[in-house]
């Protein structure tokens, strides 16, 4: 099929379309003409402008939405749409910007302290180097929310100085009249190894004379085949011989008066119910602790007296007999001093040797022509020797019976103050008595840091432990970590039984999985968990929700 | 193609510098954080470095509008302006996020920057690898290809030579000039027609204009002059719109096969004609379509990045009244 061309050998140049012609074909104005992409283009950006101005328009109605990084913690929550009552205009709030300098945190502070004038009055500590203090806003952080702690602080607030704190307090020249302290360890986190253990746990300050091992025993008695040299078995306890007053507080129900006795921690370790201050005023520390955060402070009265009273007539050794049928007029007042101790014998001695010789009543006493040396007359000086021999048996009896669990404090007292009449020759002070020494046990053994037993109480433990075991197992009797025979001895108390920081780290940790693919850790472990910062106690900056959190 | 290619060295010199800008970023970053036992925040000195760069680069991005404007002012080459618009762009990403705290962004406004800032971004993106790889495909699967604006006058234009080419070659089956071109009865009506078709050559292919002289009618050519009116012409003018099964190319193939069954041998030039202007009009389309693909993105690009520069207008005085 052969396509007609101009090559078909016709004359066709006359014929062509003229050039002319041929430009007609092009539309030479296309571009005066908008295409649709290009108009709807020109339109999208006019409508990107009002959209933009319109948003900000919105911002300048609803500010502190569209301005705030967030809502501010309940606290702040009134000042919530008034930036300008914590905000410095064009001032930095923090210390880590460039522009950041000792004025303008000083103008930052000045906004806080209008209303933490108190807080920020309490230096951290004496050492402290105020230049390498940030501003509060540096690490009191708002803007996270409603119910965020603002007490909460990143560890780094605090590791920042006590990463290496020889390097970061003031120098011996600065604070001559502060001792630092020893201590300069490191402390990076809350881990073995990041962290010192615990320095109230180091010793046992205590000075009582105690077992804990023994009172924990059935029949609070050393076992009955005890090997030579071991504490022999002394009085075996049932509860028949615990005073009636006693009893119930120790029998359990259904129990034969005739069992042996056994305690557990809550005969002596009690809780305070919440809203309770039972006995709280006996410790600032404790006072400041909420309610079931420590156990209260043991009380002779309430918590041993219902074994070991303390009968005036005796020996050493025999105050365990029969206990139930004591007269009250023979047993010791606990918790005297030396001169009271002295009076109460005194006028024990004096009442009982009267009421044998009333005859003695009957003798007029002599006076005396002229003032002159104070000379006692015949009948008070046969008196005083009567009761004299009775009360140096007595004043020894006491102080072998207190000295049983205390440690004794030697005072002469003076003679003036004795009811005994004196007589010539007599020396100014009676020598051989003696104050109870404190028994220094803390009410907190941990002064440095916040812990309540409250929620620690109610943790799960293994089916054969007790629940106090996990962190006091040092205090039973079946301790596997006790020396051989240490149950037995007559006294542990200078044993510390409060386990350390590694009794924490298993829960106070990051999450993990132990070697049996447990899940442990995972409960906090920041600073401001246990710690306080601005001079606050243990329990003066306690992470409570704020007023306005738990009101809601 | 705007990366690669010839210009891969230049390129290459952009990613290592914005490579390297950013790690130092990150670095710094890390440090302050590990300083301040939490994640700096924008006015923290990374977060306000960072910030700073990011909102100079977006002034930057932003000034690529006006300069297209003021070409006449010799600011660069063009090339050069894309190439900086590219990789800052991408520098800003990292940046941003720095100074926003990794996304930890408090206010509303904060919030519709980021938001924004992340839509040009990504469509910036989209229209950079559309832009990668259109036009390659544009240029090997379009060789009639024509100004944009121009398809419909250029698809007119051809349909009225062929219909020429028609009118003139086959017998008339009367009544079908109701369908005659309106054009040509203002047309020259010499003995010659100038037709588009298109040839590839030794690798080179294009458009091609040439001028046919007209023969005397070919009988029994009734049946193309017909189907040319009813169903040719029409996909001619109004292409794909129209849902002609020409649209398509086996549509076209069987179509033109049944055509050149029903007319004498005479007429296989003409039927090749009209098959070749059908094959113009599919190109044209597919021009349409990757000529959208190709620009569709700026209709978010560009308005977005408008809304950016207010929104961040608005957020530098206020986040150093209140930093």
């Amino acid at each position: 099929m052969a396509q007609p061309t101009d090559a078909d050998g016709r004359d066709s140049s006359a014929r062509r379309p003229t050039s002319r012609g041929q430009v007609s074909r092009i539309d030479r104005d296309y571009y005066h003409r908008p295409s649709l992409l290009r108009r709807v283009r020109r339109w999208a950006v006019v409508a990107g402008l009002v959209a933009g101005v319109a948003w900000v328009a919105w911002g300048a109605i609803d500010s502190p939405r569209h301005h705030s990084p967030g809502p501010v913690a309940a606290v702040h929550a009134r000042w919530e749409r008034d930036c300008q009552a914590c905000h410095e205009p064009f001032q930095p709030i923090t210390d880590d910007t460039f522009l950041s300098t000792a004025a303008t945190r000083d103008r930052a502070d000045a906004k806080c302290e209008a209303c933490h004038a108190d807080v920020a009055a309490r230096p951290h500590h004496p050492l402290q180097n105020f230049h390498e203090v940030g501003s509060c806003g540096s690490c009191h952080q708002d803007h996270r929310g409603r119910d965020a702690d603002m007490l909460r602080v990143a560890d780094r607030t605090c590791t920042h100085c006590h990463a290496d704190i020889a390097a970061h307090r003031l120098p011996a020249t600065e604070a001559p009249a502060v001792a630092p302290s020893p201590v300069v360890e490191p402390v990076t986190g809350f881990a073995a190894g990041s962290h010192p253990p615990f320095r109230g746990l180091a010793s046992d300050p205590g000075t009582l004379k105690f077992s804990h091992g023994r009172h924990m025993l059935a029949g609070l008695s050393f076992a009955p085949d005890a090997a030579p040299g071991q504490p022999q078995r002394g009085t075996v306890w049932t509860y028949a011989m615990i005073p009636e007053a006693h009893r119930a507080r120790y029998k359990p129900a259904g129990e034969s008066a005739d069992a042996l006795v056994q305690l557990d921690c809550a005969s002596c370790h009690e809780f305070a119910p919440a809203g309770s201050d039972d006995l709280r005023s006996v410790s600032t520390l404790l006072a400041g602790a909420p309610p079931g955060a420590y156990p209260l402070p043991l009380e002779f009265e309430r918590h041993c007296a219902a074994c070991h009273q303390l009968p005036l007539a005796g020996t050493p050794g025999g105050d365990e007999a029969a206990p139930a049928a004591r007269a009250p007029e023979t047993v010791l007042p606990h918790g005297l001093s030396g001169a009271e101790l002295r009076r109460f014998l005194e006028s024990t001695l004096l009442g009982e040797a009267l009421r044998r010789n009333p005859a003695l009543l009957e003798q007029p006493a002599a006076t005396p022509p002229l003032p002159s040396i104070r000379e006692a007359d015949p009948a008070t000086v046969a008196l005083a020797e009567l009761v004299g021999e009775r009360l140096a048996r007595a004043q020894s009896f006491a102080r072998a019976t207190c000295e049983k669990c205390h440690d004794l404090v030697e005072r002469d007292l003076p003679t003036a103050t004795s009811l005994l009449p004196g007589r010539v020759g007599r020396p100014r002070t009676d020598a051989g008595w003696f104050d109870v020494a404190p028994t220094a046990v803390p009410a907190i053994w941990l002064p440095k840091s916040r812990f309540n037993h409250q929620p620690h109480r109610n943790l799960p433990h293994a089916l054969d432990r007790h629940e106090c075991q996990d962190c006091h197992a040092a205090a039973f009797p079946d301790d596997t970590t006790r020396p051989a025979g240490i149950a037995g001895k007559a006294l542990d108390n200078s044993k510390v039984m409060i386990a350390g920081l590694e009794s924490c780290t298993s829960c106070h940790a990051p999450p993990g999985r132990d070697g049996a693919g447990r899940t442990v850790g995972g409960v906090r472990h920041d600073c401001v968990e246990c710690h306080g910062y601005h001079g606050l106690g243990p329990h003066g900056g306690a992470s409570a929700p704020p007023p306005a959190v738990a009101e809601r | 193609m705007i990366i690669g290619g010839r210009t891969w060295p230049k390129d290459r010199r952009w990613i290592m510098a914005i490579t390297a800008i950013a790690l130092a970023a990150l670095g710094w970053y890390v440090v302050e954080w590990r300083q301040l036992g939490h994640l700096p925040g924008g006015s923290s000195r990374v977060g306000l470095t960072c910030g700073i760069a990011g909102g100079a680069i977006i002034l930057f991005e932003l000034l690529l509008w006006p300069r297209k404007r003021v070409r006449s002012w010799r600011l660069g080459s063009a090339q050069s302006w894309l190439r900086a618009h590219v990789w800052l762009g991408l520098l800003a990403v990292p940046l941003v996020l720095l100074h926003a705290r990794l996304l930890f962004i408090g206010g509303l406004l904060n919030q519709a920057l980021m938001v924004v800032f992340f839509i040009v971004i990504v469509s910036g993106i989209w229209g950079l690898v559309i832009q990668q790889y259109l036009p390659k495909a544009l240029l090997e699967q379009v060789p009639a290809e024509t100004i944009y604006d121009q398809i419909d006058h250029v698809a007119r234009q051809q349909c009225h030579d062929v219909w020429r080419l028609v009118a003139a070659s086959c017998v008339t089956a009367g009544d079908d000039h109701h369908h005659a071109d309106p054009a040509e009865e203002t047309a020259d009506e010499g003995d010659h027609a100038v037709v588009t078709g298109f040839r590839a050559m030794t690798g080179i292919q294009g458009r091609v204009v040439e001028t046919l002289a007209i023969h005397a009618v070919i009988p029994g050519t009734d049946e193309v002059r017909r189907r040319f009116v009813a169903e040719v012409r029409p996909y001619l003018l109004a292409g794909a719109r129209g849902g002609s099964t020409l649209a398509s190319a086996p549509g076209a193939a069987r179509f033109f096969a049944d055509l050149r069954g029903a007319s004498p041998a005479e007429a296989g030039w003409l039927i090749e004609r009209i098959e070749q202007a059908c094959d113009c009009r599919r190109q044209f389309d597919l021009q349409a379509r990757l000529h959208r693909w190709l620009h569709v993105w700026i209709l978010v690009h560009l308005p977005l990045s408008v809304v950016l520069g207010v929104l961040l207008a608005v957020h530098v005085p206020i986040a150093f009244n209140y930093w």
